[in-house]
């Protein structure tokens, strides 16, 4: 006959009641779930954020009237448009004072690139001037594109040397940028002058539909701006907008308050998810302390025979403390086991609903974060037997035993 | 008996989940690609979504027989086939067929690791439905024997 162990009473204890104690891991699991599965979808949209802030670069972009959303959706999403804006713009900032630095970029959706008929977004910059997407490409390339080379966002399809199909020219992938989270993962990045060409030269050339006055040999889709680094940059913009707005016909996004705006949204959730969490872990606290404060009643027989037959009050208490960490533990667990089978397998498919930028970190960030949620699971239960275990030092095993009898 | 209804169910519910995700709950691309005569055909995803759904078909057929039948040597069987079939499934939407290359796409972000899940639960499943009905058939042996 095998000795009766802690470890067999506790599992003994647990498997007698499978319902009462799935709930009971149902509850810290669904803590641990939220949990996580907040803190990594908010993890990734603060990098996003910060990577975003890091590579525009700009302090304004001037667009054409009406296609401010278009520009934020192709910087945001990557969601391909075209449209087109007098380089006259550029060439009269360049005088302004305040202003440092002004370059132009040409946004065109093609209709097919690498596989799968999806249209890309190919944005043509001019290397000249231009101190967005150079810094970045720094990185990769350290030469200028040559005339059939083209660099491609991270998520392109294609690697380094392959071609990739634009408005039916074959171009060489001469290297891919890093992520960022942002609308620039999925864009194929050339020259300016030889995107504008292709277009001209394409099947859509002689449709293009360009605002009258523009010349078609020289148009853009933006102007990019930063403003001297001591100037006032709202009243700098101000002064630009009254003086060129109607001339040009434009609109204008103001990068610093494009991000000011995602922080707070990314704020808003934080509050309301860590708020949510929080009622969450209330409650699962709550709730087990409630079910073991009735279950240790229900067997203050067995606790009064066990301290009869040689058990201690520390025994006792251990006992408590081991199914209350067996539950916790287990919820937490299954919590952080399946926030992984969600966020991870479909983290793309979650920042393509989330529609803000995302930059997903190595191993290092989520490990933490689950290290530390499954640590905040496992306390739910020892805390919530505590007044459990303070009353289970008080009962007379004589008195519990005999009250049953 | 109550668990192996219980657990059939499961099996039957993740069959038809199997067979569903591609066409409603993560949908395929429904883009075509122009072949080299100027047709317009559909990507790989479109016939990985039909495999998947031939697959799914076969998974709720087990998850019937499993609640019909309530042997230990059938359960056997039938937890010991659905392992194969499930990787088959998840092998469909990975490399026998696959998704568009794209990361973006639809079937790449949603229907793939929608498959990819489900394959993986239904074999976890059936592997314990095949454990449970092992050590059914050696107490029964243990049982008739004196």
């Amino acid at each position: 006959m095998s000795r009766l162990t802690q470890f067999d009473l506790i599992r003994q204890n647990l498997s007698r009641k499978p319902f009462r104690t799935g709930m009971l891991v149902a509850v810290v699991a669904l803590f641990s779930f939220t949990l996580f599965c907040g803190t990594m979808v908010g993890n990734n949209i603060s990098n996003g954020t910060r990577m975003m802030a890091e590579r525009l670069g700009a302090d304004v972009m001037f667009v054409p009237h009406g296609y401010e959303k278009e520009m934020q959706n192709a910087l945001l999403r990557g969601e391909p448009s075209s449209f087109y804006l007098d380089r006259g713009l550029a060439e009269e900032l360049r005088g302004e004072e305040n202003v440092e630095k002004v370059t132009v970029q040409l946004f065109l959706a093609t209709l097919k690139a690498a596989c799968c008929t999806l249209p890309v977004q190919l944005i043509g910059f001019d290397p000249g001037t231009d101190f967005v997407v150079r810094p970045w490409m720094a990185s990769v390339i350290d030469r200028p594109l040559g005339e059939s080379e083209v660099v491609v966002g991270n998520k392109i399809v294609g690697e380094t040397g392959d071609t990739i199909l634009l408005f039916g020219k074959e171009f060489v992938i001469a290297a891919r940028l890093d992520a960022t989270g942002m609308g620039f993962d999925t864009s194929v990045f050339m020259d300016i002058d030889r995107a504008r060409r292709l277009l001209l030269l394409s099947d859509l050339g002689p449709h293009l539909n360009l605002p009258a006055g523009m010349d078609r040999q020289s148009f853009v889709s933006s102007t990019l701006v930063k403003v001297a680094p001591l100037a006032d940059g709202k009243s700098t913009v101000n002064a630009l907008l009254q003086k060129y707005a109607v001339k040009y016909n434009l609109d204008f996004i103001v990068v610093a308050g494009m991000i000011t705006d995602i922080s707070s949204r990314l704020n808003i959730f934080s509050t309301v998810f860590y708020g949510f969490s929080g009622m969450l872990w209330v409650l699962a606290v709550g709730i087990l302390a409630l079910v073991f404060s009735a279950v240790l009643q229900e067997r203050r027989k067995e606790f009064g025979l066990l301290r009869i037959i040689g058990a201690s009050r520390a025994d006792l208490v251990r006992i408590v403390l081991k199914e209350a960490l067996l539950i916790s533990g287990g919820g937490a667990a299954l919590g952080l086991v399946a926030a992984s089978l969600v966020l991870f397998p479909f983290s793309t498919y979650i920042d393509s609903v989330l529609q803000l930028p995302s930059l997903h970190t190595g191993f290092i960030v989520p490990a933490a974060v689950g290290l530390g949620v499954f640590l905040l699971g496992l306390s739910t239960g020892p805390l919530a037997c505590l007044p459990a275990i303070y009353r289970l030092g008080k009962v007379d095993a004589y008195l519990s035993v005999r009250e049953e009898a | 008996m109550k668990s192996s209804l219980f657990s059939s169910l499961f099996v039957l519910l993740l069959g038809l989940l199997t067979a569903l995700t591609p066409y409603y709950l993560f949908p395929v691309c429904e883009a075509t690609v122009a072949s080299a005569s100027g047709a317009s055909i559909p990507m790989k995803c479109f016939w990985m979504a039909r495999a998947v759904l031939g697959q799914g078909i076969i998974v709720m057929f087990a998850g019937l027989v499993l609640a019909v039948f309530s042997s230990p040597g059938v359960r056997l069987g039938t937890g010991l086939m659905l392992l194969p079939i499930s990787l088959v499934t998840a092998l469909l939407s990975t490399q026998l067929v696959g998704v568009c290359a794209s990361e973006t796409m639809a079937c790449h972000m949603g229907t793939l690791p929608a498959v990819c899940l489900l394959s993986l639960f239904t074999a976890l499943c059936a592997a314990a439905i095949a454990w449970k009905a092992r050590k059914n058939m050696v107490s029964l042996k243990h049982k008739r024997s004196p």
